[in-house]
C-alpha cells in the first residue's frame, strides 16, 4: 500500500531561511547567531542542496512541515555511480533534523518518503546510533565494512596532546616536552617513523584523477561515476575544510615514472590529518601507503586518521594504522538487494570524498 | 494473547517509563502525547515498536505506525489490541 506522508514535501528556495535557522538550534545551539554566520549557514544550504546537479537530478531534499512552520530537513545530494559497470543514481543523505517538538513520527516518515525516491540507492556515512535504528526500520542496512575508522600515531606524543581536537591550555604548555619525547622516540625509522619508499610522488591533476578512480572502479561491483565537473566539485567542498588542512592530491609513480595508485587527505603540520581517498590495485597497496605515511611525516602531521577502505585492511594492519568506529555508521538502502549486499560485504570503491565529508558545512 | 485495552496500555506505559527513564512523579501517561511531549523521540518509536512487535505477537504497518492514534499510550493500546484480534 502507497503510504502519503503528511506534511513532507520537496525543499525549496523558500524555505532556506527556516531550514538554516531549525538546523542552527538542533544542530549548533553555540553556534553565533550573528548575521554573518546566519548568511554563510543559508548559503551553505543553498549552494548544496539546491544545485543545479542537485535540482537537475530529479531527487530532491525534503522538509517536514506542520501548521506552516518547518519542522525537519533531510539533505539529499545525488551522485551518479555504478554497479557492475552499469550506471545508477545515488542518494547521499546528510544533514537529518527533526524539531525535539516533533521527534517521533516525523524522522521516520521523512526517511520512508526519502526512500521511496526514484533513486535506485541511499546512502549516508557519517550517521549517529539513533540515525541508524531508524534507517534500519525504514528498511535499510548498514555496511559495516565501512563504518570502521583507522588511526595511525606518527609524532604520538603531540598526537595524544591534541587528541579530539583538545585545545586546552595545558595542551599548549606541553607541547615542547611532546615534541622533545617524539624526536627522541621517531629518532630512527621503524614503527613510527615511516622510512622513505622508493618511487616518487607528484601532483595528482583533477583529469588523471578521473582517470585512476574509473580504472579502480572497475575492479569493484559498485563505486562512483565521477564526471570532470563533479571531481571539481568535490574536491572543492573538501578544500573548503580549511581547519583540517591543505588538502593533498598525489599520484604515486614507481621507478619507471609509471602512476601505481594515489592519495588525497587534508595535512594540518602539528595536527591530525584526514585521509579521503587512497586508490591502488591490491599489488601496490604497500607502497601507497607508505607514501602516504611519508608524506604525512613530510608535513609534520602528528597522526593520520581515515576511513577504512576494506581492500585495505591488510596493509593498514601491516602499517601500524588501529582500527576502531569512531561513532559513525555508514548505512544504504536499496531497492535493489544486491546493490546494497555490495556495500555491505565491502566490495566498493566508497570512499568519504563520495560521502558526507564533501556535504559538511564549512 | 489478546488482554484487554488497560492491561495493554498498563504494559505500554510501564516500558515507556524504563526505557525512557520517565520518573514516577510524572502522572499517568495514558493520554499524553509522547512525541510533542518530548518523551519518545525517533530512535525511540523504533525501539517502541520493536518491543510492541515483541511482546504482543503482531505485525504494525507504516499505517498504524503514522497514525494519530499512535501517538498516545491508550491509542497505541489500542491498535495493539485491533492488530492482535485480527491475528487470532
Amino acid at each position: 500500500m502507497l503510504m502519503t506522508y503528511t506534511g513532507i514535501r520537496r525543499f525549496g528556495e523558500e524555505d532556506v531561511p527556516q531550514v538554516a535557522e531549525l538546523h542552527r538550534r538542533v544542530m549548533r545551539p553555540h553556534a553565533p547567531a550573528a548575521n554573518g554566520w546566519m548568511q554563510e549557514y543559508r548559503n551553505y544550504f543553498h549552494d548544496v542542496f539546491l544545485s543545479d546537479a542537485a535540482i537537475n537530478s530529479g531527487l530532491s531534499s525534503l522538509v517536514f512541515q506542520r501548521e506552516g512552520r518547518i519542522a525537519g530537513f533531510l539533505g539529499v545530494m545525488p551522485r551518479r555511480m555504478q554497479f557492475q559497470g552499469r550506471p545508477l543514481l545515488a542518494a547521499v543523505c546528510s544533514q537529518f533534523v527533526v524539531d525535539p517538538a516533533e521527534r517521533g513520527q516525523a524522522g521516520l516518515q521523512m526517511l520512508k518518503r526519502c526512500f521511496a525516491g526514484d533513486q535506485d540507492l541511499s546512502l549516508t556515512d557519517e550517521a549517529a546510533d539513533c540515525t541508524r535504528k531508524i534507517w534500519e526500520w525504514c528498511g535499510g542496512a548498514t555496511a559495516l565494512p565501512y563504518s570502521l575508522h583507522w588511526i595511525r600515531p606518527l609524532r604520538p606524543a603531540q598526537a595524544a596532546l591534541t587528541a579530539g581536537g583538545t585545545r586546552a591550555w595545558w595542551a599548549g604548555m606541553l607541547s615542547p616536552f611532546a615534541s622533545a619525547v617524539d624526536l627522541i622516540v621517531t629518532r630512527r625509522q621503524g614503527r613510527l617513523r615511516p622510512a622513505a619508499p622508493p618511487g616518487s610522488r607528484v601532483a595528482l591533476e583533477e583529469a588523471a584523477l578521473l582517470e585512476c578512480v574509473q580504472r579502480l572502479v572497475n575492479r569493484c561491483a559498485f563505486g562512483p561515476a565521477y564526471d570532470a565537473q563533479t571531481l571539481k566539485w568535490a574536491l572543492a567542498r573538501a578544500r573548503r575544510h580549511a581547519d583540517d588542512g591543505d588538502v593533498r592530491a598525489l599520484a604515486v609513480m614507481d621507478e619507471s615514472q609509471a602512476c601505481v595508485g594515489w592519495f588525497i587527505y587534508h595535512a594540518r603540520r602539528g595536527g591530525s590529518g584526514e585521509v579521503l581517498q587512497v586508490g591502488a590495485e591490491p599489488r601496490h597497496h604497500r607502497v601507497v601507503l607508505d607514501h602516504l605515511l611519508d608524506d604525512a611525516w613530510q608535513q609534520g602531521v602528528t597522526m593520520l586518521s581515515g576511513r577504512l577502505e576494506p581492500a585495505l585492511a591488510p596493509e593498514l594492519s601491516e602499517h601500524g594504522c588501529l582500527l576502531y568506529r569512531r561513532g559513525y555508521w555508514t548505512l544504504v538502502h536499496s531497492k535493489r538487494p544486491e546493490v546494497a549486499h555490495a556495500l555491505q560485504r565491502g566490495d566498493a570503491f566508497f570512499t568519504r570524498l563520495e560521502g558526507e565529508w564533501c556535504l559538511q558545512f564549512r | 494473547m489478546v488482554t484487554s485495552q488497560v492491561e495493554i496500555a498498563s504494559v505500554i506505559e510501564r516500558f515507556i517509563r524504563k526505557q525512557f527513564r520517565i520518573d514516577d512523579t510524572v502522572p499517568s501517561l495514558g493520554d499524553a502525547h509522547l512525541f510533542e511531549s518530548g518523551f519518545v523521540d525517533s530512535a525511540g518509536v523504533v525501539e517502541l515498536i520493536a518491543f510492541l512487535e515483541a511482546t504482543f505477537k503482531i505485525r504494525l504497518d507504516d499505517d498504524h505506525v503514522f497514525s494519530d492514534e499512535f501517538t498516545t499510550i491508550h491509542g497505541i493500546a489500542a491498535i495493539v489490541e485491533k492488530t492482535a484480534s485480527v491475528a487470532q
